[in-house]
C-alpha cells in the first residue's frame, strides 16, 4: 500500500467538503472552514501529511509552479481572487466553484492515478512550498 | 427423442433442419421451431453432463494477446455454456447498430429495432423482467436511489440478471418431448459435404471420440458452436472463406479493474451491487452518455461496482487453471502466481470491507470493473493450428489482438467518470486502466504473468454483413455463396457493444427461426 492509499481516506474525505485542502493549513482562511473540518482536529496531522504528500507529486510533475508566488498568481488567475492578498483572498465558496468548474472542463491532474482538480491541487501543492 | 451417437448404427435419416451445438442458440432454434412441421436433428459433441474428453476438443495456441486456455471459456455438453454462465442479461444499444466513423468496419446491417420484439422473446426464454433497461424506472422499482451525479457526461446504465437458466437442464425436457426434435448426442460433426456445384450443403459427416460414425442430411444445416468452433467447421471445410474472412475480427470484451472510487459510506451504492426487484435481479454501473462517446470518439463501456461479495472473473479464472491442473494430476505451471494472485484477490475482499466506521464521515473504496467494447480487427483472428484433435481435427490457433482504441477508450471513459464524480462532489478517483499508449497494442509489453482480461465471449468470426467482401454471412445469417447454411451464435456479431453477448444470440436465434419459418 503506498502512500496515498494509506491515507486516502483522511484526503477525499477533506476534499470532499468541497474544498482543497491545502487551506486547513494555513490560518489565513481557517474562518472559511466548514463545521465539519471544525469537529474534527485529530484528522489535521493526517490530513496535512496527504495534502503534502500529493502537493509534491503535483510539483514534481509541474516543476515550474514550485513557488508559493507562482502558485498563488495561477489560483488568483483561476479564481478571479484580488492579486496580492495571498490565501486570504480565497473565499470558500469561490474554490468550491473553481474545483467543480475543472472537474467540468476537464482541467484536472493524474497524481498516481488520482484525479484531482488543478484548483484543489495547487492549493495542495502550497503546503509544502 | 434423445440418441446417443455411440450407439447408432448406418444412421440414413434426413431432416428439414440439422442444428450443429445445443448451447444458448440451437436451444432456442430447436425451442422456436419445436412442434413445427419441420422436422429437426440437434447435433450436441457432448452428453448431458461434462467430459473432460469431449471438452478437451476445444483445446488450442494462444499466439497473440494473452488467453485463457482455450478448453476453459466454454462448455462442450447439452445446454453448452449456460451451464455455467453468470446470467448477465441486455441488449445491444442502438448505437453499437450503427456505422461510428471512428470505429472501422463497425455496424450492423440492421437497426437495433429489427431485433426489439426478439429480445422480448429471449427475455422469457432467460426468466427475466420485462424488456424494459430504463436505469430509473428499475431504481424507482426497487427502492434504491441512482448515485446523485449532477446531469453531465456519466449516466447509469443497468442490466438484468437470469437466475441463471441453465439451458441443458431446464429446457431438456421440452426438448426430449418434442415430436419433431431429435437430439444425438456425443456428435461431433467434422465434414461438410457441398453438392458439385459447390452451393448447398448436402450432408454432415458426424463422429464419435468412442470411433463411430455417420452421416446426417438435411435441407437446411446451422451451425450453432460458438465463435471458435464454428469458424474452425468452416475453415476446416473450406466452405464460406472466398474472401479470407472466416476466422477474423474475433472481439472480446476487455474486462479489469479499472479505477478505484473512494464515496462517502452514507451514500446509497446497493442499486450499484444487486437489486432484487420481484424475480428480477439488477445491476446498475456507470457509463458515458452516447454523445459523449461521438464526441471523444471512442468505444462503449460500462463499470461496474466490484464490493467483491463476489469472486472476479480473474479469480474465477484462476480457479479454473488449477482445478484443471490438479484434476490431471498435474502441478500448474505458475502455481505459486496463480496462488499469490489468488490470496491477493482474497485479502482485497476483506480489505474492501475497510471504513472508518459507521460514522456519517465514513468511506467506502469501491473497485469499478469496466465492461468495455473491442472494434472490430482483422488481424484479431483465429486461424487452424497444426496439431490434430482426438478425432484427427486440426485444432485452432487464436491470435487475439487488441488495438490503442480500446486502451485510449477504457482510460478515457475513467477519466471522465472520476471526473463527474468529483464535479458532483461525491468522491474522488483513482484510475488503474494504463495511460501509456500502445501498451496492449504490443502484447511483448505487457509485464510478465499478465492474466487475460477477456470475458470469455467470442464474438465477430463469421460476421455478418451484405457484401460478401466485408462479411461471411448475410443478413439472414446465411452463409454468402452457400443457399442452405446459416450460422447462429455471437460469431456473426459484425460489433459487439460492452454488452454480455447472450441475450443477443438469443434475440438472433429467435430471429433466424421467424426467417426459417419464412421459407416454407
Amino acid at each position: 500500500m503506498n502512500r496515498f492509499d494509506q491515507s486516502r481516506r483522511t484526503l477525499l474525505q477533506y476534499a470532499s467538503w468541497g474544498l482543497s485542502l491545502a487551506a486547513l493549513g494555513l490560518p489565513a482562511i481557517a474562518g472559511t472552514l466548514p463545521p465539519a473540518a471544525a469537529r474534527k482536529p485529530a484528522d489535521i496531522d493526517g490530513l496535512l501529511n496527504s495534502m503534502k504528500a500529493i502537493g509534491k507529486e503535483y510539483l514534481a510533475c509541474y516543476p515550474s509552479e514550485n513557488s508559493k508566488r507562482a502558485l498563488l498568481g495561477l489560483l488568483e488567475a483561476r479564481i478571479e481572487a484580488s492579486p496580492g492578498q495571498g490565501l486570504q483572498a480565497f473565499s470558500w465558496d469561490a474554490l468550491k466553484a473553481s474545483i467543480k468548474s475543472d472537474f467540468e472542463a476537464d482541467n484536472v491532474v493524474f497524481l498516481n492515478g488520482w484525479t484531482f482538480a488543478r484548483t484543489e491541487a495547487r492549493l495542495y501543492a502550497l503546503a509544502v512550498v | 427423442m434423445f440418441l446417443d451417437a455411440r450407439e447408432i448404427e448406418n444412421k440414413r435419416d434426413s431432416y428439414n433442419i440439422c442444428i450443429v451445438g445445443a448451447g444458448a442458440a440451437g436451444i432456442t432454434l430447436a425451442k422456436a421451431l419445436k412442434d413445427s412441421p419441420l422436422s429437426l436433428c440437434l447435433l450436441e459433441s457432448g452428453g448431458l453432463d461434462s467430459d473432460p474428453e469431449t471438452q478437451s476438443l476445444y483445446q488450442g495456441d494462444i499466439i497473440g494477446f494473452p488467453y485463457y486456455p482455450l478448453d476453459t471459456p466454454r462448455s462442450r455438453y447439452f445446454g453448452g455454456t449456460t451451464a455455467v454462465w453468470g446470467g448477465c442479461c441486455w441488449p445491444l444499444e442502438a448505437n453499437e447498430f450503427e456505422k461510428r466513423d471512428w470505429v472501422p468496419y463497425s455496424g450492423w446491417p440492421f437497426s437495433r429495432q429489427e431485433l426489439d420484439p426478439y429480445y422480448i422473446k429471449a427475455h422469457e426464454i432467460c426468466e427475466i423482467g420485462p424488456f424494459n433497461y430504463d436505469a430509473q424506472y428499475w431504481s424507482d422499482k426497487a427502492d434504491r436511489p441512482m448515485l446523485p451525479l449532477e446531469a453531465g457526461r456519466v449516466v447509469t446504465k443497468i442490466y438484468q440478471n437470469s437466475p441463471p437458466t441453465r439451458f441443458g437442464t431446464h429446457y431438456r425436457e421440452d426438448i426430449e418431448k418434442a415430436q419433431n426434435i431429435t437430439t444425438i448426442l456425443y456428435a461431433n460433426v467434422t465434414d461438410i459435404a457441398l453438392d458439385p456445384l459447390n452451393q448447398a450443403v448436402e450432408k454432415i459427416t458426424v463422429k464419435t471420440l468412442s470411433g463411430n460414425a455417420f452421416d446426417v442430411k438435411a435441407d437446411i444445416f446451422i451451425l450453432a458452436a460458438g465463435g471458435l468452433e464454428n469458424p474452425r467447421l468452416l475453415l476446416l471445410n473450406d466452405i464460406g472463406n472466398q474472401n479470407d474472412l472466416v476466422g477474423r475480427f474475433f472481439m472480446e470484451h476487455i474486462m479489469l479493474p479499472a479505477s478505484r472510487l473512494v464515496l462517502p459510506r452514507k451514500i446509497d451504492i446497493e442499486f450499484y451491487i444487486r437489486a432484487p426487484v420481484e424475480n428480477t435481479e439488477i445491476r446498475a454501473g456507470l457509463a458515458l452518455r452516447t454523445d459523449v462517446l461521438e464526441q471523444e470518439r471512442i468505444l462503449n463501456s460500462w463499470s461496474g461496482f466490484t464490493l467483491k461479495r463476489t469472486p472476479s472473473i480473474q479469480l474465477q479464472y484462476r480457479w479454473r487453471v488449477l482445478k484443471s491442473e490438479l484434476s490431471k494430476g498435474e502441478i500448474p505451471d505458475n502455481l505459486r502466481y496463480h496462488v499469490k494472485m489468488v490470496l491477493s484477490e482474497l485479502r482485497e475482499i476483506y480489505a474492501d470491507k475497510w471504513n472508518s466506521g459507521d460514522s456519517e464521515d465514513a468511506w467506502v473504496t469501491i473497485p469499478l470493473l469496466s465492461h468495455a467494447e473491442q472494434s472490430p480487427n482483422p488481424m484479431s483472428r483465429v486461424m487452424l493450428g497444426n496439431e490434430l484433435d482426438a478425432l484427427g481435427q486440426r485444432r485452432i490457433k487464436l491470435d487475439w489482438r487488441i488495438t490503442d482504441l480500446e486502451r485510449r477508450s477504457m482510460r478515457r471513459a475513467q477519466e471522465i467518470i472520476a471526473a463527474e464524480i468529483g464535479r458532483s462532489n461525491l468522491g474522488r478517483a483513482q484510475i488503474l486502466a494504463p495511460e501509456e499508449p500502445d501498451v496492449w497494442a504490443d502484447p511483448t509489453r505487457l509485464p510478465e504473468g499478465a492474466p487475460p482480461i477477456g470475458s470469455y465471449h467470442h464474438m465477430g468470426t463469421t460476421r455478418m454483413h451484405m457484401d460478401p467482401k466485408l462479411g461471411v454471412v448475410d443478413t439472414n445469417c446465411r452463409v454468402h455463396g452457400t443457399k442452405n447454411l446459416y450460422i447462429a451464435g455471437s460469431s456473426v456479431f459484425p460489433t459487439c457493444g460492452f454488452e454480455n453477448p447472450t441475450l443477443t444470440i438469443i434475440a438472433m436465434a429467435y430471429r433466424m427461426a421467424d426467417h426459417i419459418r419464412s421459407l416454407g
